[in-house]
């Protein structure tokens, strides 16, 4: 295993690359189901107060 | 069937959240594959060693980068020639992933260069047309963000698109316009690739992979935006009626004016 990660000596280089698209993918999806969630209540929120004045 | 039916958020937002799920899956599908043609059965390179593997995501990467931002001036021509909301929601929704394409194509290219060219990076016309890109993507990010009409932002926006999309020939073509660093094209429509075919086609599952997951994220974003623009229409209050209210601890939902 460990000599599976180390990629010949190119492993740094490797994982340091996968790991970053990883996170990117990750941020940008945790950020996509937030501002969704967070656009309904907006709307809802909008909506509540023009029924309201 | 008529296609422009669907050129209005009301009759588009419905099918987009389908094909959100479908496309996001397809691409997990595509990676999951493409990863394991590249890493299981892709032999190791006789002049790189490993680290070619790295091309698996940075081509990928780097062709999304330049084709999203095509995309995005396309869909801006189309929003100022017929002032349509639906094609600047697009052109906006593609914007935050290309330039997470960008970044990760320049940050995979670093950390490509530093076993192959020994450096992370040099000022060559491939690298620093490309950072102008992710440059570009975060200005068309930012002047939105600083343009409070949306209608006024989407044609500031879509110029902006459409005088920055010239950059990409310039990325395309710089490695044969001038002397790079970088290598030439991986694949040429003209010429036999260069490459093993098992590392073509992880290449390749890894670029479709890519490409489904842009579509998918553009359709979620393009559905949230098209609830933050028109959320006092009956269609959005309709469909926020039906959505799974968390009711009970979400303050919107609550009476907000005495039970008026």
């Amino acid at each position: 295993m460990t000599e599976w990660l180390a990629r010949g000596g190119h492993g740094f280089f490797i994982w340091s690359s996968y790991g970053m698209f990883a996170l990117a993918l990750v941020i940008e999806i945790v950020v996509l189901r937030r501002s969704r969630r967070s656009a309904i209540e907006q709307a809802r929120a909008m909506r509540a107060d023009s029924q309201a004045s | 069937m008529n296609w422009f039916r669907f050129a209005s958020p009301a009759s588009f937002y419905p099918i987009a959240g389908p094909l959100t799920a479908v496309f996001g899956w397809v691409a997990v599908a595509l990676a999951v594959a493409g990863l394991y043609v590249g890493f299981v059965i892709a032999p190791t390179d006789a002049q790189q060693g490993e680290s070619y593997r790295i091309i698996f995501i940075h081509v990928p990467a780097a062709w999304m980068a330049m084709l999203i931002y095509v995309v995005i001036a396309f869909w801006s021509l189309f929003s100022l020639t017929l002032n349509a909301r639906l094609p600047a929601m697009m052109a906006q929704a593609l914007a935050p992933t290309g330039a997470m394409f960008a970044f990760i194509a320049l940050w995979t290219g670093a950390f490509w260069g530093r076993p192959t060219w020994g450096t992370y990076w040099v000022w060559d016309a491939r690298l620093t047309s490309t950072l102008v890109l992710l440059f570009l993507y975060l200005g068309l990010i930012a002047l939105r963000s600083a343009i409070d009409d949306p209608r006024r932002a989407d044609r500031a926006c879509a110029l902006l698109a459409l005088v920055g999309v010239v950059n990409v020939p310039i990325i395309y073509f710089s490695v044969r316009w001038w002397n790079t660093l970088h290598q030439g094209a991986t694949i040429s429509m003209t010429a036999a690739p260069k490459m093993a075919q098992t590392m073509l086609t992880a290449m390749l599952l890894m670029t479709f992979a890519a490409w489904s997951y842009a579509i998918a994220t553009a359709l979620h974003r393009v559905r949230t935006l098209i609830i933050e623009r028109e959320a006092l229409s009956d269609w959005v209050g309709r469909f926020i009626a039906e959505s799974p209210a968390k009711a009970a601890n979400d303050p919107a939902a609550a009476p907000r004016h005495g039970g008026v």
